[in-house]
């Protein structure tokens, strides 16, 4: 509750900055209902990246270049990954583009669930933990626009990326590695948290 | 001796001055480097205590942030804060991380020059780098599984350990080096301070030295002065060239013996001149020409007495002063000696050479008694040895006094002759010997003096060019002639001519301009006749000036050829448009098979050089008729007309001109 207020508060605070209109009352859905809303397409979903094996680390500064450098996806994590796309495919919700963190564990989550897609990786979808902080304000900007872009043609925008981007941008944490944060663009320059779906919702729905 | 002394003693105090100033500006420059060098020592110990503090710093801020970690993790661990707090303040971590690392890096050049200290500064810098890694982790975990986090804060305490002992490592080992640095430096600034010492005593010791040979050189200065003065004075008194005493001494002289005469000594004043001297200068250049003079010189010296004095008074001009004589007949055998001695051939650089001198004598108390009056008689005397014939002497008489004066009354008459109008120019026809066609008038000058009736151009011309009034009245002469040719028909010339004093000026270009414009005579029109004595001057002025009446379009004769040394050089020197012979080769052309040869050799020289001849003083139809023969062109004389008033020939030359005209009408 909290997080849905403060998000009503800087979505208020960007429309008075930047003369958009008030967005649409937020739905609170979440596991399958939340999955099946997605059907109808206009949502941005924020996948964070699948589980990681964290008896490795990032280097500081980040070696986007280098996989063997950064802290990578578990086995766990890649089985739960493909599992995420199958669910998404079977149910027939509608993918359209998909953007992804330069970093390792997020593009490969981004492979793993959607394999063959075409992938945008912004910079500002980097883990902005390894960001310098001069650069933290414009990230956060770039992703809200993103979040705030309606999809085109009755599909759904996904971004997979990292906690801390996120909480920057719109002030919540996705808690889990896996997990979705779904937002919905009021198509006016703002938006607001749909909903959430678990790692486990996703299991539960291929059953 | 008294003005040399203070000279002196001032040049001594000069020199101790100087070399306090040098003494000074040493212990100056001593005190100064010496300042210098503790500026230096107290800016290197400034500099490392400076690294000292940053490197404190550094240490100090990574204890900070490693403990504000701790107390992070610990607070995560327990549970007291969720992830979203944790990544705020794990987030101020890593910045703090981040900059202590890039304050680090920029510590990197203290370290440049000392190897061991860099080496281990290096190892530090890594460990910093792991140090940053493992922070990063903390943070990175503590988001992810808090309780994999402590692993990593291990490992960043580990570092810590290492980096701090590695930069207490590297300060002991730039301390060290700077005490080293800071010791060299104080012997480097005792050695520098002795060799400052050493060379301010040096300085002093080339001072005093310095002093002892300037004093020595200003001595030998002085010898040479005293020296040079008596030279200047022998100089001021004598001839560079001949070593004779010069006229300055020559008049002293003089007074001396004049003062002697008034007691009754026989003094003589010889005065010389060498015959042709300028010929010679002319014709084979100053070095022989002062060689002359030096021979003449010495040979003069052998012809006079110890008590004799010979000088020279300039130029050519010689004066001998011939003291106690017992007869004035003393003067004539020393001046025939003399004149004797000067007839031998001269041996100049190999060139043989005859030459003469004329001299002129007179006697004093007996000729005169000042100084002024003996002097002009002599130099009267002197002009009368040349006149008759020179290679001779001559006493000073009463009558060369009369002369003298017809010539200054002549000067006198001269001068406001021109203004007068007493001047007349009378026109001598030049003809075509083929075709009896006149082709040119010469203009002849005449002066109708109001007293004397009419005076020869032989007997004024000399006089005014000596005394400059032919400049004006050559001036005259061009004037009047254009003037008449232009009433004159279109095709016949006027021929005027030209004094050697006139072709030196430089303004004779421009004269003869303004003279045709005056006139509005075409240049074509005017001939100018020069003799060979215009080009004897030989300088280059000169032939510049006659190339200049050329382009102007006038054209240039040459006059009076076969008198003279008739040089053929001179027709080489100079492309003359015309050749006038000599009346003297014509009077014998009928009778005298030599004077035949020379006009058949100028006429065909002339034809080959494209010049045309003019015969002068024909008076006979035979003349005529072998200078037809002989290829002569033109012809001028008695024969065909004597010179007649402007007025006379203007109308002969109209009604000759007059049925051709009428003809061609």
């Amino acid at each position: 509750m909290n997080a849905k207020l403060l998000l009503a508060a800087m979505a208020a605070m960007v429309c008075a900055v930047q003369g958009w209109s008030a967005p649409a009352a937020a739905g609170d859905l979440s596991g399958g209902p939340m999955l099946d809303e997605l059907k109808h397409g206009g949502y941005v979903i924020y996948l964070r990246h699948d589980r990681t094996d964290l008896s490795r680390s990032d280097t500081d500064p980040i070696n986007l270049r280098d996989c063997t450098t950064q802290r990578p996806l578990s086995n766990a994590g890649r089985a739960h990954a493909k599992k995420i796309g199958e669910v998404l495919r079977t149910m027939g919700i509608r993918i359209g583009a998909v953007y992804a963190s330069p970093v390792c564990r997020a593009t490969e989550t981004a492979e793993l669930v959607f394999p063959g897609v075409e992938l945008t990786m912004p910079h500002a979808m980097i883990y902005t933990l390894a960001l310098p902080k001069e650069e933290l304000a414009a990230a956060a900007a770039e992703l809200r626009k993103m979040l705030a872009t309606p999809p085109a043609g009755g599909a759904n925008t996904v971004l997979v990326g990292h906690t801390t981007n996120l909480q920057e941008a719109a002030g919540v944490w996705p808690k889990k590695e896996g997990g979705a944060l779904i937002f919905r663009p009021d198509g006016h320059g703002a938006f607001t948290l749909a909903g959430a779906v678990d790692p486990d919702d996703f299991e539960r729905s291929a059953e | 001796m008294s003005l040399k002394l203070t000279t002196l003693r001032g040049r001594l105090i000069g020199s101790s001055a100087l070399a306090i100033v040098v003494l000074l500006v040493v212990c100056f420059q001593f005190l100064r480097a010496f300042a210098h060098q503790e500026a230096v020592i107290v800016r290197i110990k400034e500099q490392q205590i400076t690294r000292l503090e940053k490197v404190g710093r550094l240490m100090l801020q990574l204890s900070n942030n490693q403990s504000q970690l701790a107390a992070l993790l610990s607070d995560a661990v327990e549970g007291k804060v969720d992830e979203a707090a944790v990544f705020i303040r794990g987030r101020s971590a890593i910045d703090a991380v981040r900059s202590v690392v890039s304050e680090f890096n920029a510590l990197r050049p203290w370290f440049d020059e000392d190897a061991e200290a860099l080496s281990v500064y290096g190892a530090a810098e890594r460990e910093l780098a792991a140090y940053r890694g493992a922070i990063f982790s903390v943070v990175d975990l503590c988001t992810v599984d808090v309780h994999l986090a402590p692993v990593e804060m291990l490992k960043a305490s580990g570092s810590y350990v290492h980096i701090v002992d590695y930069m207490s490592n590297v300060v002991n080992l730039t301390n060290s080096r700077v005490a080293a640095d800071l010791d060299r430096m104080q012997t480097e600034t005792k050695r520098a301070n002795a060799y400052l010492l050493a060379s301010g005593a040096a300085a002093l010791l080339v001072l005093v030295a310095g002093s002892g040979l300037f004093y020595r050189d200003m001595r030998r200065a002085e010898v040479a002065r005293d020296l040079g003065k008596a030279k200047i004075d022998h100089l001021a008194h004598h001839d560079a060239l001949t070593g004779l005493p010069n006229r300055a001494l020559f008049a002293l002289e003089l007074d001396r013996a004049l003062a002697r005469a008034a007691r009754g000594e026989l003094v003589a004043l010889l005065y010389l001149d060498l015959d042709h001297f300028k010929r010679i200068n002319d014709t084979f250049g100053h070095s022989v020409g002062d060689e002359l003079l030096r021979q003449a010189a010495n040979r003069l010296r052998g012809c006079v007495r110890e008590t004799d004095i010979v000088a020279r008074l300039g130029g050519d001009e010689f004066a001998i002063l011939q003291t106690a004589l017992s007869r004035p007949s003393d003067a004539a055998t020393l001046a025939g000696r003399i004149v004797e001695n000067l007839k031998s051939p001269f041996v100049l650089h190999d060139t043989p050479a005859v030459i003469g001198a004329s001299i002129g004598i007179a006697i004093a108390p007996d000729d005169a008694k000042e100084r002024e009056e003996l002097v002009r008689n002599a130099d009267l005397a002197l002009y009368a040895a040349k006149e008759s014939g020179r290679r001779t002497y001559h006493f000073y008489r009463e009558e060369l006094d009369v002369r003298m004066k017809m010539r200054h009354q002549i000067e006198a008459d001269l001068r406001i002759a021109i203004t007068d109008g007493q001047f007349e120019l009378h026109f001598q026809p030049i003809v075509d010997l083929q075709t009896d066609e006149v082709k040119c008038c010469e203009a002849l000058l005449r002066w109708n003096h109001p007293k004397r009736g009419i005076v020869s151009p032989a007997d004024f011309i000399p006089i005014a060019e000596e005394c400059g009034l032919i400049v004006a009245l050559g001036e005259w002469v061009l004037r009047e002639a254009c003037a008449a040719a232009s009433a004159w028909p279109e095709k016949i010339a006027v021929a005027v001519n030209l004094s050697p004093a006139q072709v030196k000026a430089d303004a004779l270009p421009a004269l003869v301009t303004s003279a045709l414009a005056a006139a509005g005579l075409a240049p074509s029109r005017l001939e100018l006749e020069i003799t060979e004595s215009v080009l004897m001057q030989n300088t280059f002025d000169t032939l510049e000036t006659l190339h200049r009446l050329r382009d102007l379009g006038v054209r240039i004769s040459m006059d009076d050829f076969g008198t003279g040394y008739s040089s053929l050089s001179y027709l080489r020197s100079f492309p003359f448009d015309k050749i006038k012979i000599d009346k003297s080769f014509i009077d014998h052309i009928s009778e005298k098979e030599d004077c035949v040869t020379i006009v058949q050799a100028v006429t065909t020289m002339a034809q080959r050089l494209s010049m045309t001849t003019v015969a002068e003083g024909v008076e006979t139809a035979d003349q005529r008729r072998k200078l037809a023969e002989l290829g002569c062109t033109d012809m001028q004389g008695y024969l065909i007309s004597r010179p007649r008033p402007a007025a006379d020939i203007l109308r002969q030359l109209r009604d000759a001109s007059a049925p051709a005209e009428s003809a061609a009408a």
